[in-house]
């Protein structure tokens, strides 16, 4: 398989008044054709902004990609001009938000919206688009869709409202689809709905996936490959049989054990990671997972730990040998 | 049920969209207040597009030997210091009332909503200057402005549509930007972004819309406004020049000088004006109410009572 995407080195930074908050700081990973990759952690690790960061869609200021590369289908994304990254928004890489009931404009019809980005890229006329559209929220399975694309987003629910939005993603037949935690904001039936119509979907057309989410049962079910983020970095990354069956490192057992297992016994209690999300423009030195990690030695303190290889496909960044101890 | 029933059925129900008429049903059920001024307003557009058909005479014909007429057949409201028919001045009055409103606040409201979508959405540096321009723009009292630059440009017109045009949209673009920049960080223009829609079509195709609203109730709300600016340069002189009928003018010159002996001369444009920029005012209000969607529900057509019970109801307890 072909890679698709490669991201080198990626560091996203924001200016603030309490200093530079380091969001994203030096992340590297890739992808493959068809494939579907889970980013995972906990809120405000800087598993968005390295999506946003992705398609360039940083506000600056204060926001800004320092250093690093985004190469997609051969192109260094953050190297070409704005027109041709338009060209790739949309019609190339889509991206599906994370509140279903605000990323729909009030004022249009749903419709409209689902033929927008066929108008813009694939020259479609306004009616041929429409057309098109209608056939893409059928293929969403929302139900009546000639009428419903004649809606405007307030008599859709939620659950509608993100069919339509992956509708919208789908329509130009993009590579690589960005899912900002698709399902937050949706009651757990039609989480998993979706889930499996925007897995189903990018199957059928061989589309990759990036899934961005905190649910770890997300992941599981829908990923083949998972990056956990801590602190604006890549602290694990494996299979997602690796990361579920053998974690190495602390945040990512930490994490395993703060959720609920069906093949764990009921009665056992989850143990929650103990301390503070850390402070993205004041992280501690060395290793930014140490003042809650359990594991801490004296080398934690003062170096920053890199991704190293422990199996085959499977890295972490800790100085920390789990197993024995050392 | 098959399916080629149900979507037979489907294709014939519509969905139900804000229409025209569905406006004016708002309008009259919930706000007869803004009715009431949107007939005025309705009046007043008649008069001044038809004044030539409405008016019994020319505005400047007049016959000095009939001066201050009181009230008759001929004349219904009596003739002025120069025998004019005053009736026929006020309807020409209307007019030009009009032309100047309309077109002083149609080229605001343009400026105004460029300057504002500009400088909300692009932000930044380009933003500050603007505003700063603006800041600056706002301590100066426009009726100051107004007669320096009337007095540079002259009289006339087009001189005083121009001038009320671009002065009322400087300061009518910080709340145009104001409402750009609350839409700006919606989720749907980040997703606009996201598949790749040009700067350009964001500004019309989804900031615009948005803010159509705050643009309608602007230009409703500024029309009084600029009626009320016309009458008072003209009531300066600085106006609309001598024999042609404002009704700032009216009430000025002659209105004045013969306060004491003809009231009458000062009372009908006094009256004109008055009711008419009550009239708009109340229909501006109305519409801000009923387009502004943060304003829907509480008392649109959802609270159950409309204005017009609920003041029914008050009388009848008060009788009670």
């Amino acid at each position: 398989m072909a890679k698709l995407l490669e991201v080198k080195n990626l560091k996203t930074y924001f200016l603030t008044d309490d200093g530079l908050v380091r969001a994203v700081d030096g992340v590297s990973y890739d992808l493959e054709e068809g494939e579907t990759l889970g980013l995972v952690g906990e809120s405000g690790c800087g598993k968005s902004v390295s999506a946003l960061s992705i398609l360039r869609l940083i506000p600056y200021p204060p926001g800004k990609i320092v250093d690093g590369q985004v190469i997609f289908e051969g192109r260094d994304l953050l190297k070409i001009k704005e027109e041709e990254m338009r060209n790739i928004r949309g019609n190339h890489i889509a991206m599906i938000f994370q509140e279903p009931m605000t990323s729909l404009n009030p004022l249009l019809t749903v419709g409209r919206q689902v033929s927008e980005p066929l108008e813009i890229h694939q020259n479609m006329k306004k009616k041929a688009a429409l057309q098109q559209a209608v056939k893409l929220l059928e293929s969403v399975k929302i139900p009546e869709a000639e009428l419903r694309a004649q809606a405007y987003p307030h008599h859709f629910s939620g659950g509608m409202r993100q069919r339509a939005m992956i509708s919208m993603g789908m329509g130009c037949n993009p590579s690589l689809i960005i899912a900002d935690e698709p399902t937050t904001a949706l009651d757990v039936t039609v989480q998993a709905q979706l889930l499996e119509l925007l897995k189903g979907l990018t199957k059928e057309h061989g589309m990759s996936l990036i899934i961005i989410t905190h649910n770890l049962g997300v992941v599981a079910r829908y990923a083949n490959r998972v990056n956990v983020m801590y602190a604006g970095r890549i602290v694990e990354m494996g299979s997602s049989i690796d990361i579920y069956e053998n974690p190495q490192h602390p945040y990512t057992i930490g994490l395993m054990a703060s959720v609920p297992r069906m093949d764990q016994d009921v009665k056992q209690k989850l143990i929650p990671i103990e301390g503070q999300p850390p402070d993205l423009a004041n992280l501690p030195e060395g290793c930014p997972f140490h003042p809650r990690c359990k594991y801490a030695v004296e080398k934690c303190l003062h170096e920053t730990p890199v991704l190293e290889p422990v199996d085959k496909n499977h890295k972490k960044a800790c100085w920390v040998d789990i197993k024995s101890g050392k | 049920m098959s399916d080629k029933a149900q979507n037979a059925s489907s294709s014939k129900r519509k969905i139900r969209r804000g229409s025209a008429p569905d406006f004016v049903r708002r309008l009259f059920r919930e706000k007869p207040m803004g009715a009431f001024g949107g007939m005025i307003f309705l009046i007043l557009l008649i008069t001044g597009i038809f004044a030539d058909f409405l008016a019994p005479y020319h505005y400047n014909a007049g016959d000095i030997s009939m001066r201050f007429y009181p009230p008759s057949p001929e004349h219904i409201l009596g003739t002025d210091e120069l025998g004019r028919d005053i009736f026929s001045r006020i309807i020409y009055g209307a007019q030009l009332s009009l032309i100047v409103g309309f077109s002083a606040t149609a080229i605001a409201t343009i400026i105004s909503t460029i300057i504002g979508i500009t400088t909300g959405y692009i932000g930044g540096k380009f933003d500050m200057y603007t505003q700063r321009f603006v800041d600056a723009w706002m301590c100066l009292p426009p009726i100051v402005v107004l007669m320096v630059l009337v007095s540079i440009v002259g009289a006339g017109i087009v001189q005083l549509i121009l001038i009320l045009g671009i002065i009322g949209s400087i300061g009518a673009s910080r709340i145009t930007r104001s409402v750009v920049i609350t839409v700006k960080e919606s989720v749907y223009v980040k997703a606009a972004e996201a598949i790749g829609v040009s700067t350009l079509r964001i500004l019309t195709h989804h900031i615009l819309p948005n803010i159509m609203y705050i643009v309608i109730v602007g230009f409703s709300m500024a029309i009084a406004g600029n009626i009320m600016a016309e009458a008072t340069l003209s009531f300066l002189g600085m106006g609309i020049p001598a024999p042609y009928p404002s009704w700032g003018g009216m009430l000025s010159g002659p209105g004045r000088k013969y306060l004491f002996h003809y009231p009458m001369l000062s009372v009908w444009p006094g009256l004109a004006l008055t009711i008419v920029v009550f009239g708009i005012n109340m229909f501006g209000d109305a519409v801000n109410d009923l387009l502004d969607p943060s304003l829907r529900g509480g008392i649109g057509s959802y609270s159950g009572e409309s204005e017009k019970r609920s003041f029914v109801r008050l009388i009848k307890k008060l009788f009670k």
